[in-house]
């Protein structure tokens, strides 16, 4: 079952579109993220599903009902049970961590002791039951982060929005802030939406990735098919880094790349020119290798190196765990790539 | 949702609280609150009628009763209009607000201080006086006449409320008439070019001659007695008293046409035209002059027929003030 | 659903309360002879007749709001950013100019600067100032322009000082690190709450523009003074509405202007967190300055207005004439004040909220339109109200006849402000902070009662203290449309004041002074104790 579905959603904001006709779907208890640059449209597009604003134009099914279409909110958002994590998460500074947590409880009409035993239950879980009568202001990043995690899923929604969760917080509280995230979400198997632009949370949370642009979804896929095979230039150099070499078609399934013609699948191409696409540690420093280069720059980075090398006029960026100096010749080999045609 | 609708509910618990009709007068009253006040206060206690009032300020401070009663004609709360002066009854009577009563008690007010028809009663007066400072001005100095003062020697001395408004206004009405438009013009301007200051009020003419800004100012008896009272260095002079006279002002009282509590309305004025209420106005400090000349009175307070008043109808001074408006317009300078 | 109800119907309130009496006298200026026409506009704008009069109102209203926020601004600087002696009884003091009736205030200062007045004396004598020519300063427009900006200055520096404290350190620390104390006011901090200071000169400047007090009392030739004439020597209304549109042109001039200047700047970056800290300085010379700055401040704005107040009211006797006289209206004005505050900060959040966190079209042009109001003079508005509420046989005589009408009232006169107070607050609010709420499918009655209202708090009571300190002076209008038995304070002064002892008069000031603050400062209490058990930990 399919517990949301956008189709050709668009929105408008001062004459400008926003959100241009994407789609896409979240299978029941998956995690789907929107990951794309900061302006790309998937904050609002999150905001149209929990129903906070109105689309201009197409459809949202959660559950496989109807809840927004062309201009009109078809299930209100009490309906449409839905949890939401904000980006500057939101919590309500005059209330403290029960209260926040309570809200949505009283809102659904549960009772008294009913909402006690839940918000200890969801408290216990991520470990603050001491916290319960603090207030937020008083609380760390990241225990704040959890609160507001533990708000959004108190009432057991049957869609769990999160807007950039992560983005104040610092790298290693976020490390352990994620696999918090992912815990719950698989514990509780709610579906999930998640919208950021670091690439990292999305390849650690994500069952699915929608990768966006400029109001558009670019591609969806799994986490490595996004990553190894991305169908667009976008892609490509939005996750992750990469090595993008024009190349020439010679003919069926061969190639003309700066360092000489190989074999390799053309997709029926018998001319032109194409590109090459490979990932740095997909490059191997290697003494048997077929292309021949010059280190020109070297970075630390903790357990690797990260080379610049310039090669039959071109400049390609490999990853290596051995360090050498700048300056040195050196043989290496692309131990996979894949033509696209972008 | 229930507390917003108790917001919203909240005020109409207020507006339940509505008058008992029928026991009860409303007058508007636009002699001073000080005084009028407790008179009507003793009208209640002898009657056992509810008197509900509302006073005025002075003319210049707020736009006040006259344009209410004017606006509240179509549907009048008011029965009765105290007027402290005589022009706002005569206009309110042109422009069709106020009933006819003559009432009974009226009688031996002298017939210049009534309106034939019965539109308006007058009682107690003031008068239009000369008031000097006399750390600045010696007795023998002092001004007689009103035109004395376009004399050089008062220049930039001279205080006048805005004669656009209130008594002020009333005044050059009656000099109008008593000297025609010619002569009461080139007096206005003359009046003009030597300086005269022309204030917010009669009260601010009598602040500024009582602390000596200026030498003497033309204001009404009652603020001239307050200054007196309150020891200022000041004195009065009726001016004119060989020429054209002093203006007198009666209080008037008028009844309202198709007010709710007519039957009250009557009483109420009954009450206000009777020697009484003569009496107490002119033991108070306003000092206002009886109209009737058997009533016992201090010493200070002149009677009537002491004073040469200026021979004028006050209906006719109401006409000519509607007349004359555009010129005081120009001349005050507004 | 409920939201667009709800806002709606508020905006219907205050177009039922508003505009209805104020379009009612408009139109009726617009009939003369049974005909449309427009004679009474015909003199305003075809002829130079009253060009003259317009550009003195505009003068007066620009150099009082100059005055205002030289007072004001620096006033509001000290009592934010650093500590001295006697801060907060300045801060309370600084209160009492916005309460006193501007006349009053007129009234002591020529009694001061007149040619008898001590410190026109003491001038005269010690500097190269003619009597004359003191005399002739306070009793021109400049002079009113300096009585008025005493009157105003408090709703400068009040906006300036809370636009200051709502200034994360953070932005200020980050300058002091590359530059001086100067340079950081004058390249961060200032720029930074300008679009405050310019929101709190157009209020101060629309109030001058629409005051009558002072210039009646000084004689002045301009709009106000000429709309009185029309009413009080011509009983000409039509004429008097005529004139008001002026006042109504140059009023939504001033708030496009505003529009304009605030929409450039973003000023949502300010108090986006409750929690965070505002910067003071504590260097010797600022706090000194500070110290001097509002101890002549309070000098000229306070002690010496009413040093000829209170040199007259020595007696206790006066106090108890006084209070016997003003018994009534104490309760009155109180009991009116208190309802109308509390209602007016309703509608305030409402229509604040509506015209600051809708995304509807048509929200700037129904917060110009709520604006527009505040530039009707009170008179208008007075008529306006008897003519749509004193219907033949007493259809509406549960409201004119009782203290609604009063309320009406109130709300033409100071919805405008409340409602621009509570947008000011609003504006500060993140949007996330009410989705938030949203999303648990909460009604938004829920979320105004329990998220929006208690986080707005400090609004709530801001709107309510201006609110009742406003109701509470309110003369114009209710003066003209107040039922029998029910005088405000401000009525009984005005009423006894011709003819009352003046030191019966100098007590009755008193009395209001310490009525507003005495309400003011237990509600202040109330609403502290009550929130002090929610917000800060």
């Amino acid at each position: 079952m399919k517990s949301l579905q956008v189709k050709q959603l668009v929105k408008i904001f001062d004459k400008k579109e926003i959100v241009r006709g994407i789609s896409f779907d979240v299978e029941n208890g998956h995690l789907l993220t929107l990951l794309g640059p900061s302006g790309c449209g998937k904050t609002t597009t999150l905001r149209i599903i929990a129903g906070i604003e109105i689309p201009d134009c197409g459809e949202i099914y959660i559950d496989e009902k109807l809840a927004s279409r062309d201009k009109k909110i078809c299930i209100s958002q009490k309906e449409r049970n839905i949890g939401m994590v904000f980006q500057d998460l939101a919590l309500w500074p005059h209330m403290t961590v029960y209260e926040n947590i309570e809200f949505g409880l009283k809102t659904n009409g549960i009772r008294r002791d009913e909402r006690r035993k839940k918000i200890e239950e969801v408290l216990q879980s991520i470990n603050m039951q001491k916290y319960a009568r603090a207030y937020p202001q008083t609380l760390s990043g990241g225990q704040k982060q959890l609160v507001a995690i533990a708000r959004s899923i108190i009432t057991r929604p049957r869609l769990l929005l999160m807007d950039e969760p992560l983005s104040n917080i610092d790298v290693k509280l976020r490390q352990d802030i994620r696999r918090e995230i992912k815990r719950i979400q698989q514990e509780t198997n709610i579906t999930t939406l998640y919208v950021t632009h670091d690439q990292e949370d999305a390849f650690f949370l994500s069952d699915r990735i929608a990768v966006m642009n400029e109001g558009k979804v670019e591609q969806i896929g799994s986490p490595e098919e996004i990553y190894f095979s991305p169908e667009s230039l976008f892609v490509a150099q939005f996750v992750g880094e990469s090595n993008c070499i024009e190349v020439n078609i010679a003919g069926i399934n061969r190639i003309v790349t700066p360092w000489g013609e190989l074999s390799h699948p053309t997709d029926n191409h018998t001319k032109g020119t194409a590109k090459i696409f490979f990932r740095p540690h997909q490059v191997k420093i290697d003494q048997s290798g077929c292309c021949k280069g010059k280190l020109v720059k070297r970075d630390f980075m903790g357990e690797w190196y990260r080379y610049h090398v310039s090669s039959s006029g071109v400049e390609i960026v490999l990853y290596d765990e051995n360090s050498y100096n700048v300056g040195k010749h050196v043989k290496f080999s692309i131990k996979e790539m894949k033509l696209v045609s972008f | 949702m229930r507390y917003v609708i108790i917001i919203l509910f909240f005020p109409l618990l207020w507006f339940s609280k509505n008058c008992i009709a029928g026991t009860e007068v409303v007058v508007y009253s636009s002699e001073d609150k000080i005084f009028s006040e407790p008179i009507l206060q003793a009208f209640e206690e002898k009657t056992g009628i509810k008197v509900r009032a509302i006073f005025d300020t002075e003319e210049t401070k707020s736009t006040g009763l006259m344009n209410r009663l004017l606006a509240e004609k179509e549907n009048p709360q008011a029965d009765v209009f105290w007027s402290g002066d005589p022009i706002r009854p005569a206009l309110l009577k042109i422009k069709g607000v106020t009933a006819s009563y003559v009432s009974p008690v009226a009688s031996e007010i002298p017939k210049e201080y009534k309106d034939e028809e019965g539109h308006w009663t007058g009682f107690s007066a003031r008068a239009r006086v000369i008031l000097y400072n006399t750390d600045l001005v010696s007795t023998s100095e002092k001004p007689t006449s009103l035109f004395e003062l376009i004399d050089p020697k008062w220049k930039n001395q001279v205080a006048i409320a805005n004669p656009l408004f209130g008594t002020s206004a009333i005044h050059m009405a009656a000099l109008f008439i008593v000297l025609g438009d010619g002569e009461a013009k080139k007096f206005l301007n003359d009046l003009k070019l030597n300086g005269v200051k022309i204030v917010s009020s009669n009260g601010e003419v009598k602040r500024l001659v009582s602390r000596g800004e200026v030498k003497a100012g033309i204001t009404d008896t009652d603020d001239a007695n307050v200054a007196i009272r309150d020891n200022y260095p000041v004195k009065i002079v009726f001016p004119d008293n060989d020429g054209i006279g002093t203006l007198i002002m009666p209080n008037m009282v008028c009844l309202i046409k198709d007010s709710p509590n007519q039957e009250n309305g009557r009483k109420l004025i009954d009450y206000l035209l009777g020697s009484e209420v003569e009496k107490r106005l002119a033991w108070e400090m306003c000092a206002q002059m009886p109209l009737r000349y058997d009533i016992k009175k201090p010493a200070h307070v002149l009677s009537i027929n002491a004073i040469n008043g200026m021979k004028i109808d006050y209906n006719t001074v109401a006409k000519k003030l509607e007349e004359i408006n555009g010129f005081l317009k120009d001349w005050t300078g507004f | 659903m409920q939201k667009t109800v709800t806002l709606w119907s508020f905006l219907a309130l205050f177009f039922c309360a508003a505009f209805f009496p104020i379009a009612w006298m408009f139109g009726s200026s617009l009939y003369e002879g049974g005909s449309f026409s427009f004679v009474y506009y015909h003199d305003i704008f075809l002829t130079g007749k009253y060009a003259g009069i317009i550009l003195r109102s505009l003068i007066l209203a620009s150099v009082a709001t100059v005055f205002a926020t030289l007072m004001g601004v620096p006033a509001g600087f000290f009592l934010a950013k650093t500590d001295f002696f006697l801060k907060n009884f300045f801060k309370v003091c600084f209160f009492i100019p916005l309460i006193i009736p501007s006349y009053t205030i007129g009234i002591a200062w020529t009694n001061i600067l007149g040619k008898a007045g001590f410190l026109n004396q003491f001038l005269s004598h010690y500097f190269f100032l003619s009597p004359q020519s003191i005399y002739a300063f306070i009793y021109s427009i400049y002079g009113a322009a300096f009585i008025l900006s005493m009157n105003l200055f408090p709703l400068i520096m009040i906006m300036t000082e809370y636009a200051l404290k709502n200034i994360p350190s953070p932005l200020e620390e980050s300058g002091l690190v590359c530059g001086t104390f100067f340079q950081v006011m004058k390249g961060v901090t200032f720029p930074l709450i300008s679009p405050v200071i310019f929101s709190g000169m157009m209020i101060a400047f629309v109030f001058s523009l629409s005051e009558f007090g002072v210039p009646s009392l000084l004689q002045l030739n301009v709009l106000t003074t000429q709309i009185f004439t029309q009413f009080s020597a011509f009983y000409n209304e039509k004429a008097a509405t005529a004139l008001a549109f002026p006042l109504i042109i140059i009023t939504i001039v001033i708030f496009l202007l505003e529009q304009f200047k605030t929409r450039s700047k973003s000023f949502e970056i300010l108090g986006r967190s409750g929690s965070q800290v505002f910067m003071k300085y504590h260097f010797a010379w600022l706090r000194v300055s500070g110290l001097v700055f509002c101890t002549v401040l309070f000098l000229i704005t306070i002690i010496l207005p009413f040093c000829s107040l209170l040199i007259s009211v020595e007696a206790f006797k006066v106090y108890r004439d006084a209070f016997a006289l003003a018994k009534n209206g104490i309760v009155n004005s109180v009991v009116f004040g208190g309802i109308g505050a509390s209602i007016l900060t309703v509608v305030g959040f409402f229509l604040g909220y509506a015209t600051e966190k809708t995304r509807w079209k048509l929200k700037e042009g129904i917060s110009s339109f709520v604006w527009i109001f505040f530039a009707v003079p009170a008179t208008v508005a007075g008529i306006g109200l008897i003519k749509l509420w004193n219907r033949p046989h007493g259809a509406f005589q549960f409201i004119y006849g009782t203290i609604g009408i009063i309320l009406i009232g109130y709300i033409i006169r100071f919805a405008p402000l409340s409602s621009r107070i509570m947008a000011n607050f609003f504006r500060q609010m993140p949007q996330s902070i009410e989705d938030a709420g949203a999303v648990t499918g909460a009604s938004w009655f829920r979320i105004a009662g329990n998220i929006l209202a208690p986080l707005q708090k400090h609004g709530i009571v801001a709107t309510w203290i201006i609110s009742f300190i406003f109701c509470i002076g309110e003369l114009g209008a209710t003066i003209l449309v107040y039922p029998p038995g029910h005088e405000t304070l401000p009525i009984t002064l005005f009423t006894v004041m011709a003819n009352s002892p003046e030191n019966i008069v100098s007590a009755l000031t008193l009395l209001l002074i310490g009525m507003t603050l005495l309400p003011v400062g237990i509600f202040f209490l109330i609403s502290k104790y009550v929130f002090s058990q929610k917000i800060t930990p």
